[in-house]
């Protein structure tokens, strides 16, 4: 009882989970919001007039609801098409009457009343509540659409099923087809009883499409096993261990605060995203319709009530969310040291982000990609998405896949973590062998030691940080990490490239009449190659020229489409230097593929993985700076040292920038190795302008200038995280400043990694990696979260100064 | 005991052997047939796009991002998807596409670089999962509920550059550009997953194409142009023999060949405008027929030479025909196609045709020397580009 209370009663993990469940509110309110306004809607004015349509609707047939929507959506169109072509019509009148003018006409020709009532209020009319209804209506008539529809699309199921029984490569007896279509024949069986009814859809699958509470919650469920490993940072563990429940009774009873958490976390979680979903669209009335009645369950093959499928919903989440709880306390009781625990729970997720996000679902591999723990954090889509894969010769459907594999690790993992924590000595006595090798090891020990006793007080810290906590193992597996992605592979070029690659490696720099006299002679080969084709199509056809005379001609003609393709690249070229000149900007001719692959879109995963696997390593690195003082209680006499504070904290602050420098000079490297060994990076001195992609920047300096700031800001961006995390170290202890660090700087940028662009405005790694940021963001304020970045580095290192160097009394944090 | 387990041994490999032997038979075609399907490249095609690969009991092609089949049996058209529910859209739930089986897109499975069906399963190139320039050989099951990236065979900055596909007896071909004057020929062990490049061809636009796999070889054509103002141009039929690794230079032709009973048919359309017979055994070339129809385009279906004047602009549509002639030169008859767009080729079955109109019409081959032909509807696309099956 003891360690429920120690645990769960703990208020800081009350106030993560009070400001989880705030998150989880506030993000889900947002994405509502957003929504609305997309569609040009009112977010309220949208919320209301649905609930008003609904309440009109009630105890109608389908077909008069049918009609009275058509109907109302129709008047509602017409006068939203006015709305806008007016708005055009004020804006660009040439666009208007060129494009719109017509269609307008039109439109009034074909609803005049409508017309004559939108000209007599157009000026009172209101826009938004227009949109509106008509966003609202245009999803109701769907949803009418696909009630109607239904039984014919079940129909359709069993019409398809009998054909493909008749056709032979699905038709093979025991064969994976031949029994998916039967099983699909029967698991859709029970769909055919069931009545579909009209109701309000949103409260369901707006909850169902929000994918941030999973991640949420499992932040959660890391946060309590954290929790487990107190003692070891206490260095209460011997004793622990050494009491008589302190074993596997305890082993037990934190798995049962696991389930205990985790469990009331997702219920409670749902309840209020649910409440407020329910508060927000209405449809209280609706729960105990069918739950096929909502498109986004079409192929949801267990006929159920809507409440009945909330209950499902959030008991496969409890069971998925165990999986990932108990994984990750198997993780961290089997490997001691919390850096390297992370780091391989780091390389588990990656491995497994890989798997879900690159596999197909027809892969013969798509067991990895289902069983998975990204399938786990979220399994949404294996609960309503109806699908059979082929497990081992075997066909199993994925919800089925999921739910029971779930179960199965949950208990697998539970059972490992049970074991490994009750029989994980926290140290032992050295055996005969291990005595024996010892003695060996004594005088290259002894030679090893003396070198560690000359080292400079810099020296000393580096080999805590590095050699004592084991940020070697961290460092070197950030280096090998980012060289083995170096692609080495040769690149073929395709004919078109190969010339204009040639062309660029000629006439590279500021367009000339050299250059203009280059692009002229290749225009009159092309088009002398074009008439001479010309000539003897027309000279083959009155048989004045042989076959074999005219075939040349055609293999010429085709031979010249690499050179034609290749001519068209380098005008556009110069046609977008010719007009920036026109605007008085400067711009070069510049091969742009190595900096496209460098800057542009398709870096941008390449940027946003670097940043990412820089920060995390930064943060385990880091967060053992300061605290690793408290946790080997050297706190106390240190802050006594003549040289502990001032002095030390300087030492201290270099180790931070040179494995920063180290983490930066790998990922740049890297980067720039895989772009160069592929595409030229040349002409550094050309202005920025040269390449479309980032004309809309404010300023043309060189692409040299640039790439050494861009590198410089993202140094200078380590730097600051590096002093955040330092100061997180110091004002905390080391597993809860990894926790806090990684959910202030690793939480956002994986929620956006995953497709939540929302965490895009907190993520640190989008300015770091910059170039998204800095392509499309108006004018310069892309340095407002570089310089905030970077302020708040300052500002850390400030503080960390002041905490550490103005120490008021001596307390020994252990 | 060792001798034992040794007679035990022979027996285990000697019962897989019967085992492999009892499948080709099944798939090999009637007994008249000189390539085994399955195991052998498909010779009857005019486009490796537009192929009709037959599996014995129908035939699979690829039509703008998705793969269907013709069954012989019930003569309809299906997609290649196993799943009764599915509505064979191209975008699902979250807007991502995970969910049909027969969903091919073309920028991630290059179909229009030709397919291959073998040992029970197709295979094309596609994009690598590593990156998009990176191309891998990919295999697909025989009902399409199964994909597979085997291998990655080589890194392209446009993949249009590549040539034609096949496969052919466990080894995959590949042509490349692999620059302004260089392509290369590539195989695949599929067993063992080796690649390799076959041979390289230098010469002024230099290409490999026309890739027909006969026998123990891989017959291809290469062209290039003589002088570098491309004027004059010459082409060579070569082969590979898979076996011992060698290339030979059998014979200068820029056109259509086929191979039939290690004879290479090809037509001079130009100076001679007549059929002749190349005979790899005693390297003799002898005349065998006159085109009929001022045909340009020949091939085989592994029994008999289809000849075709479709493509030649100067016949007037009623005379567009194919026509059908023995080994041995003799015409045995000939189908008036007057709206033949691409005569595609089959099996020893059936034949296709695209026409004017987009449909793609099927031929049972049992009509030829019956007088009455008759072309049934297999696939057609609207105006609208929606395709129609079996209309």
């Amino acid at each position: 009882m003891n360690e429920f209370k120690r645990v769960l009663l703990n208020k800081r993990i009350i106030i993560a989970f009070l400001l989880l469940i705030v998150i989880s509110t506030g993000f889900y309110l947002n994405t509502q919001y957003q929504a609305a306004k997309n569609n040009g809607a009112g977010f309220f004015e949208t919320n209301s007039y649905r609930k008003e349509i609904f309440n009109d609707l009630h105890g109608k047939s389908v077909q008069r609801m049918q009609e009275d929507i058509n109907a109302q959506l129709n008047y509602v169109s017409v006068i939203c098409s006015l709305m806008d072509y007016d708005v055009i019509k004020a804006e660009d009148y040439q666009n208007y009457s060129e494009h719109w003018q017509e269609q307008e006409t039109e439109l009034r020709k074909i609803n005049p009343d409508i017309a004559k009532e939108y000209d007599k209020n157009k000026n009172s009319l209101d826009r938004e509540g227009y949109r509106s209804r008509e966003w609202v209506l245009s999803e109701i008539l769907s949803q009418i659409q696909y009630i109607e529809e239904y039984p014919e699309y079940l129909k359709s199921i069993d019409a398809k099923a009998e054909q493909m029984n008749s056709i032979s490569i699905f038709a093979e007896d025991n064969s994976l087809s031949n029994a998916n279509i039967n099983r699909t024949v029967e698991d859709y069986a029970s769909l055919k009883k069931i009545e579909l009814s009209i109701g309000n859809d949103k409260p369901i699958t707006t909850v169902l499409e929000f994918d941030s509470v999973h991640y949420l919650i499992f932040i959660f469920g890391i946060l309590v096993v954290f929790s487990f490993i107190e003692e070891r940072r206490r260095g209460l563990w011997n004793v622990v261990y050494s009491t008589p429940n302190g074993r596997f009774t305890l082993a037990l009873r934190r798995a049962g605060i696991i389930c205990v958490s985790i469990t009331f976390a997702v219920m409670i979680m749902y309840f209020v995203l649910f409440a407020v979903s329910f508060i927000l669209y209405g449809g209280w009335g609706d729960i105990f319709r069918t739950i096929q009645s909502i498109e986004l369950f079409q192929n949801f093959i267990f006929p159920m009530s809507e409440i009945q499928f909330i209950l499902l919903y959030i008991f496969v989440n409890i069971i998925t969310q165990l999986v990932l709880a108990f994984l990750f306390w198997f993780i961290m009781s089997f490997i001691q040291n919390t850096s390297i625990a992370l780091g391989v729970a780091g390389v588990i997720f990656a491995v497994e982000f890989a798997l879900y996000s690159i596999l197909p679902i027809q892969s013969n591999l798509a067991i990895l990609k289902c069983m998975n723990i990204f399938y786990y954090i979220n399994p949404t889509e294996a609960i309503i998405k109806y699908c059979n894969l082929n497990v081992f010769f075997f066909l199993v459907n994925l919800y089925r896949l999921v739910l029971i594999s779930a179960l199965l690790f949950m208990l697998l993992f539970a059972m490992l973590s049970l074991i490994t924590t009750a029989n994980k000595y926290p140290g032992k006595t050295p055996n005969k062998l291990e005595v024996f090798l010892m003695k060996i090891i004594s005088g290259v020990t002894n030679f090893y030691w003396k070198l560690v006793e000359k080292l400079t007080i810099t020296g000393t810290e580096l080999y805590k940080i590095l050699i004592i906590q084991k940020g070697w193992v961290v460092l070197l597996a950030i280096a090998l990490t980012l060289f083995n992605s170096i692609d080495t592979g040769k690149l073929y070029y395709s004919g078109t490239d190969s010339i204009v690659n040639s062309f660029y490696d000629e006439y590279s720099g500021p367009l000339t009449e050299r250059t203009r006299q280059y692009v002229n002679n290749l225009e009159n080969e092309i088009a002398n190659v074009d008439s001479e084709f010309q000539k003897a199509n027309e000279d083959y056809a009155v048989n004045k020229i042989s076959y074999d005379e005219y075939m040349n001609h055609v293999f010429k003609s085709e031979a010249y489409d690499s050179k034609r393709e290749a001519l068209k690249i380098i005008q556009e070229r110069i046609e977008y230097i010719d007009q920036n000149k026109t605007n008085g900007t400067d711009a070069w001719l510049v091969n742009p593929n190595g900096y496209d692959a460098l800057l542009n879109i398709s870096g941008f995963s390449r940027q946003q993985n670097f940043a990412l696997i820089s920060v995390f390593c930064l943060i385990i690195i880091m967060s053992g700076i300061f605290s690793f003082e408290k946790r080997s209680m050297m706190y106390g006499s240190i802050m006594a040292s003549s040289e502990g504070r001032q002095y030390l904290f300087g030492k201290k602050m270099i180790c931070a920038i040179i494995i920063t420098l180290f983490v930066w000079l790998c990922a740049g490297v890297t980067e720039i190795i895989d772009i160069c060994i592929r595409y030229p990076l040349t002409t550094f001195d050309a202005p920025l302008k040269s390449f479309e992609f980032l004309n809309g920047l404010p300023f043309n300096f060189s692409i040299g200038a640039f790439l050494v700031l861009l590198y410089l800001s993202r140094l200078m961006l380590l730097l600051s995280v590096s002093c955040i995390v330092c100061f997180i170290s110091l004002k905390t202890k080391y597993e809860s400043s990894i926790i806090i660090s990684s959910a202030i700087l690793i939480a956002p940028s994986l929620l956006y990694a995953v497709g939540i662009d929302a965490f895009a405005y907190i993520s640190v790694t989008v300015p770091i990696s910059a170039m998204n940021l800095i392509i499309y963001s108006n004018g310069y304020t892309f340095i407002i979260p570089i310089l905030l970045i970077i302020f708040i580095g300052i500002l850390a290192v400030f503080f960390t100064k002041r905490k550490w160097c103005n120490e008021s009394r001596c307390k020994n944090g252990a | 005991m060792k001798k034992i387990l040794m007679i035990m041994l022979a027996v285990v490999v000697l019962a897989l052997a019967s085992c492999t032997n009892n499948q080709s038979n099944e798939n090999s075609l009637a007994d008249n047939s000189v390539f085994t399907i399955g195991e052998d490249d498909q010779p009857f095609y005019t486009s490796r796009t537009a192929i009709k690969l037959s599996n014995g009991e129908g035939y699979y092609f690829w039509h703008i991002n998705r793969l269907y089949y013709y069954d012989k049996i019930t003569k309809s058209c299906v997609i290649v998807c196993s799943k009764p529910d599915c509505e064979h859209k191209d975008y699902e739930l979250n807007g991502e596409n995970n969910s049909c089986n027969a969903y091919l897109p073309s920028d991630e499975y290059y179909f229009e670089k030709g397919y291959a069906y073998y040992n029970g399963s197709i295979y094309v190139l596609g994009q690598s999962s590593k990156d998009e320039y990176t191309v891998s050989l990919n295999r697909i099951s025989s009902d399409g509920a199964v994909r597979e990236e085997i291998c990655e065979m080589f890194t392209i900055s446009d993949w249009n550059d590549i040539g034609e596909f096949t496969v052919h007896r466990g080894y995959a071909f590949c042509s490349l550009r692999t620059s302004e004057n260089t392509s290369s020929f590539y195989s695949v062990n599929i067993s063992d997953k080796s690649v390799s490049i076959v041979c390289e061809i230098n010469g002024y636009a230099a290409e490999i194409d026309r890739m027909v796999g006969y026998g123990k070889y891989m017959y291809f054509s290469k062209s290039y142009a003589e002088d570098k103002e491309l004027e004059n141009w010459n082409g060579k039929i070569c082969r590979f023999d898979i076996e011992t690794g060698k290339i030979d230079e059998l014979l200068n032709n820029l056109g259509y060949f086929c191979v039939l009973n290690d004879n290479v048919y090809y037509i001079n359309y130009g100076k001679y405008k007549k059929i002749y017979v190349y005979n790899t055994k005693d390297k003799t070339t002898s005349e065998l027929a006159d085109t009929p129809g001022d045909s340009k385009i020949i091939l085989t279906d592994g029994e008999n030479l289809y000849i075709s004047n479709f493509d030649n602009e100067t016949i007037e549509k009623k005379n567009i025909k194919i026509f059908i002639m023995s080994s041995n030169g003799e015409l045995m008859d000939e189908v008036s196609v007057p709206s033949c767009q691409l005569f595609e080729g089959g099996d020893n079955d059936f034949m296709f045709i695209e026409t004017n109109e987009g449909s793609t019409q099927a031929f049972d081959k049992s009509q030829i020397g019956t007088g009455k032909y008759e072309w049934k509807t297999v696939f057609s696309v609207s105006d609208t580009g929606e395709v129609i099956l079996n209309e």
